[in-house]
């Protein structure tokens, strides 16, 4: 007798019970396979034989080499990936149904291809790599000569130039602020002068470029290295010396105490006169021995009051001194008019004298290095030495020393050109 | 009508000075652009005498600029593009906040540029001015041209620097200008002469860049300063480059510059492309202007009318110096090796006459290659060479160095390979520590200068022949000479009496009356010389006069200088005679080592 498959009993749909009495089984395997193969790819029975296989025609070297050393072994295995990352990695084959998924790009993906391309031609001219073409081209090679030239600006001998210099306007009658806050600040700007060469354009006499110590030498001789070391040194012991003093004279007379005992001695000084806090205020002051009277001020004598005739006396006095002066200066100049020759003389010896003192005094003041320009003292660099042991003797093996910056920003500041600051923004 | 009522400060110090705030404020600048325009207008802070008045009252010390200073500031055109800048900075924020890039590059284009050349002309009214700020300009200049691009100096401004110093550097070649070297740790010192002014600058060691700690210098300030300097020495090479009737900028005499469009004679792509590097070799000759310029008269004879006698023997030891200079390298021919520092010794042989080369791979501007058998003079810094010729010296670096300095070539012997160099001596001196020491090595190089100058050139001399001579067989011909001189003398003497006897023959009578003939004979008179006074004596004896003019008040004073000067010539004796001593014995031992072995030699003969 044919088995004869049981009928499924189609039941009804109608309820959830229906619904669960269902067998779906069939389906779900049928839809699990169909995963898998999504997976892991199209099965092995359904594809070609040239996707499966490959023909060898290469000698397999690697199997044949021998990994001799363990360092050479190691660096085999380091070049391996790392397995405990493998797991994260997806092996699906399916692919990501959400195409538009938000993944965050490298800098260098969202790059446009445009761009990119030109950056790396760039990186290509860069390492000297460029087209022959370009090269030959003699046109632009002669546009690049001529752009790299310095600024064109050099084409004429400045000090050749007769330039017609700004007409000072003539103002004797003019006080000399009144001048110059017209010229400031009216159209005759242009005529305001440079003021005085000696006072602007070299506040120094100090050397631009100091000369240096024959110590200095990359190889220098004996004497001189020595003379140099020892001035490095004496200079050091001053300093050395000053610094001393300093710790002498502060911290190091101090004593220095624990905080609770300090604290006590700070509450001690506070409470001083205070007398619900220190017993010596409390004690009631002694009072004062008798009642009498004590003023602050001695007594006024009346007795010693000056009288009107007295003070009137005083003003005739004086008015008389006064009008005796005037008198006697009156007869002085009446006299004075046979001595003009004399005053002459004497009119031009002191002015000999005001300019030459004021031409000292400039002198002076240029002779004078470094002035207070601002809040903070100037300070020479310190000089520059090797150390025997790194003098080598060879301009090869030379130790360079020192910083020529940062001599030259010193130097400025030395000669007034630069204010002393140590940080400038 | 009532007095004018005066009130503080409006007359003297509290009137003369204005504070930096305050200024800044007058002329409506940044403290960014003030600092900028103060250096480029050569304005600085001043020290008043009275500082309580001048900062009216204030206490402290304040930054104080010359009210006058402030009012020419002002007056600049400069200080116009400088208030343009910030609406400007303003407007390319504000296009690049939209995104307008059109706007944003037109923008770029028109940044308003701050034209500093009249500054040039007024704070250097004449060439000599500008000059004699040189040495400033190029330190600084030298030491930008080295930078990387830095935050806070303009980009272009290393490569423009390094373009100008090459032009000067060419016209120092050109006009050989240079006069001294030292090579310091720090750097390399050079001195040059040009139109009469001595230029001294230095030049860092080419290693790598070192950068500063930013907090000790200001790059912003210093780049102002480079700013002005780039400007100033652009204009100073164009004139310096007339006066010595030079194209500029510098063109090479050897290559054909676009322009000439006939065919095969044109210059390619890559010649151009090249043209830099060998403009910066400094090695090849530059091409003459053709409308010459005609010398302007150098006060040459001065020193013949300076009154001070001895300001005149120095000026014309100099000129003799200079003049010995410019063609010191003249004929040479030499070749630097690889790690010798290429710029400083091509400079060096270049500005003094010499032609030199190097490896062709090392830098554009080889002339000759290294197996030129008419090479005089290899530069080499290491101990020993694999491959030598024998046809040059190989020589030390220091030896050109040395040579600029002794302003003559050095005998070779002490510079040789691998040898150990005698010291770099500074050629920069101080006439006021005259009074020491100074090994012979000293005065081979520089001379005495309180003596005469040929006296360094006589002990180089001296020198240079007792290093070539093989003393013993010298000594032996001296004695043969003088020998042979001992026997004509005793010849001449021998004969000498004969002539002087009378003939013997003659009679009696006669013989009488030739001797009374010779008797009577009048004898040529001699005139009484007094004896001259000795100079050393009569210096002497004037500046013991001197002395006695001292004024009491002085005296003291005078008399510790004088001790202090016998000291000091008291260590030079002794000094001196010390050396002498350890020589003598050095080589009396030399002697003796020489006599042992000629002894033992004879001996082994035996």
């Amino acid at each position: 007798m044919a088995v004869v498959k049981a009928k499924k009993r189609i039941g009804s749909k109608k309820t959830k019970k229906g619904w669960r009495r269902s067998d779906i089984q069939d389906v779900e395997d049928f839809l699990e396979d169909k995963r898998l193969e999504e997976r892991l790819g199209v099965p092995f029975k359904d594809r070609k034989d040239e996707e499966l296989f490959s023909v060898d025609t290469k000698a397999d070297n690697d199997n044949l080499k021998y990994q001799s050393s363990k360092e050479a072994r190691r660096n085999q295995l380091l070049a391996k990936p790392v397995r405990c990352f493998e797991i994260l990695k997806s092996d699906s084959k399916v692919q990501d149904p959400i195409a538009k998924r938000n993944i965050r790009r490298s800098a260098e993906d969202r790059q446009h291809p445009a761009f990119r391309k030109r950056e790396e031609e760039k990186l290509k001219r860069k390492k000297g790599i460029v087209k022959r073409k370009e090269v030959d081209n003699r046109a632009q090679a002669i546009r690049k000569f001529h752009r790299q030239a310095p600024r064109s600006g050099f084409k004429k001998d400045i000090w050749n130039e007769e330039v017609a210099l700004p007409a000072t306007v003539k103002t004797d009658w003019v006080n000399e602020g009144t001048r110059l806050h017209v010229l400031a600040n009216t159209r005759m700007k242009d005529k305001l002068r440079r003021p005085k060469e000696k006072n602007l354009s070299k506040p120094y006499k100090t050397p631009a470029v100091e000369l240096p110590l024959p110590g200095q030498s990359y190889n220098p001789s004996y004497e001189d290295h020595i003379s140099l070391l020892e001035t490095i040194t004496t200079k050091e012991q001053a300093l050395a010396k000053a610094d001393a003093h300093l710790t002498r004279v502060t911290s190091a007379m101090f004593r220095k105490v624990p905080r609770h005992e300090a604290e006590a001695q700070y509450f001690r000084e506070m409470s001083q006169g205070v007398p619900a806090l220190d017993p010596e205020a409390a004690k009631p002051d002694e009072p004062l021995s008798d009642n009498e009277y004590h003023a602050v001020n001695p007594p006024v004598d009346r007795l010693k009051k000056k009288d009107r005739k007295k003070r009137r006396n005083i003003v005739e006095e004086k008015r008389l001194q006064n009008k005796n002066k005037l008198l006697k200066a009156e007869k002085k100049k009446l006299a004075d008019i046979y001595r003009l020759n004399q005053f002459e003389e004497e009119i031009v010896n002191q002015e000999e004298k005001t300019q030459k003192r004021s031409e000292k005094r400039i002198e002076n003041d240029l002779n004078r290095t470094t002035r207070r320009l601002g809040r903070q003292k100037f300070e020479e660099n310190e000089l520059d030495f090797n150390m025997a042991s790194d003098l080598k003797g060879s301009l090869r093996s030379i130790k360079p020393e020192g910083n020529i910056l940062s001599d030259r920003y010193n130097s400025m500041q030395k000669r007034n050109i630069l204010e002393p600051a140590s940080h400038q923004l | 009508m009532g007095a004018i009522r005066k009130r503080k400060y409006e007359e003297g110090a509290g009137n003369l000075y204005i504070s930096r705030k305050r200024a800044m404020k007058k002329l409506q600048l940044t403290l960014k652009d003030f600092r900028k325009l103060c250096i480029l207008k050569g304005v600085y802070p001043r020290e008043p005498k009275r500082r309580k008045a001048a900062q009216h009252g204030k206490g402290g010390i304040q930054t104080l600029y010359a009210k006058k200073d402030i009012l020419f500031l002002g007056a600049d055109p400069m200080i116009w593009d400088m208030r343009k800048l910030k609406p400007h900075f303003k407007k390319m924020a504000k296009a690049k906040g939209r995104r307008d890039f059109r706007e944003l590059r037109a923008l770029a284009r028109r940044h308003p540029k701050i034209d500093i050349d009249h500054v040039i002309k007024e704070r250097y009214p004449s060439f000599i001015d500008a000059m004699k700020d040189l040495d400033d300009c190029l330190s600084l200049l030298f030491l930008f041209a080295q930078f990387p691009s830095i935050p806070g100096v303009p980009h272009k401004f290393p490569h423009e620097a390094q373009k100008l110093i090459t032009q000067f550097l060419l016209l120092v070649i050109e006009a050989r200008a240079l006069r001294r070297v030292f090579v310091s740790i720090k750097g390399y010192y050079f001195q040059v002469e040009l139109r009469g002014q001595l230029v001294t600058w230095i030049v860092p060691h080419q290693f790598g860049f070192v950068p500063t700690v930013k907090r000790n210098v200001d790059f912003k300030v210093m780049s102002h300063f480079v700013e002005l300097y780039i400007t100033l020495l652009g204009f100073v090479n164009f004139r310096l480059y007339q006066q010595h009737n030079l194209i500029y900028p510098p063109r090479l005499s050897n290559f054909t510059y676009g322009g000439n469009t006939r065919k095969g004679t044109e210059a390619k792509g890559t010649e151009y492309q090249a043209l830099p590097d060998r403009i910066a070799s400094l090695n090849e000759p530059l091409r003459k202007s053709r409308f010459t310029v005609p010398e302007e008269e150098q006060p040459l004879d001065s020193f013949l009318l300076s009154d001070n006698p001895d300001e005149a023997a120095r000026m014309q030891k100099e000129l003799e110096r200079t003049n010995k200079l410019k063609t010191l390298f003249n004929g040479l021919k030499i070749f630097v090796n690889r790690e010798v520092p290429r710029e400083p010794v091509v400079l060096c042989i270049r500005a003094l006459g010499g032609e030199v080369s190097w490896d062709k791979v090392l830098f554009a501007g080889a002339t000759f290659n290294e197996d030129d058998e008419t090479i005089t003079h290899q530069i080499v810094d290491r101990p020993s060479m694999d491959k030598q010729y024998i046809s040059r010296y190989y020589v030390q670096p220091q030896w050109v160095f040395d040579s600029v300095n002794a302003a003559q070539l050095l005998p070779v012997e002490r510079y040789l390979l691998g040898v150990v160099l005698p010291p770099h001596l500074s050629p920069f001196f101080d006439p006021t520590r005259d009074q020491r020491y100074k090994p012979p090595e000293e005065l081979e190089i520089f001379g005495s200068q309180s003596e005469e100058g040929s006296q360094g050139a006589k002990v180089a001399e001296k020198k240079a022949s007792e290093d070539e001579e093989s003393s013993e067989e010298d000594e032996e011909e001296n004695e043969d000479e003088d020998e042979k001189d001992s026997e004509e003398e005793s010849e001449e003497e021998a004969e000498e009496p004969k002539e002087d006897d009378i003939d013997e023959d003659l009679p009696e009578e006669e013989k009488q009356r030739l001797a009374k003939k010779k008797k009577m004979a009048v004898k040529k008179g001699t005139i009484a010389k007094e004896e001259p006074v000795k100079p050393e004596l009569e210096a002497r004896e004037d500046e013991y006069l001197r002395s006695r003019l001292v004024r009491n008040k002085h005296k003291r004073l005078f008399n510790s200088m004088m001790e202090g000067r016998k000291k000091r010539m008291k260590e030079v004796k002794l000094l001196t005679n010390k050396r002498a001593q350890l020589e003598a014995e050095a080589a009396a031992a030399k002697k003796e080592e020489k006599r042992q072995r000629k002894k033992a030699a004879a001996v082994l003969q035996a």
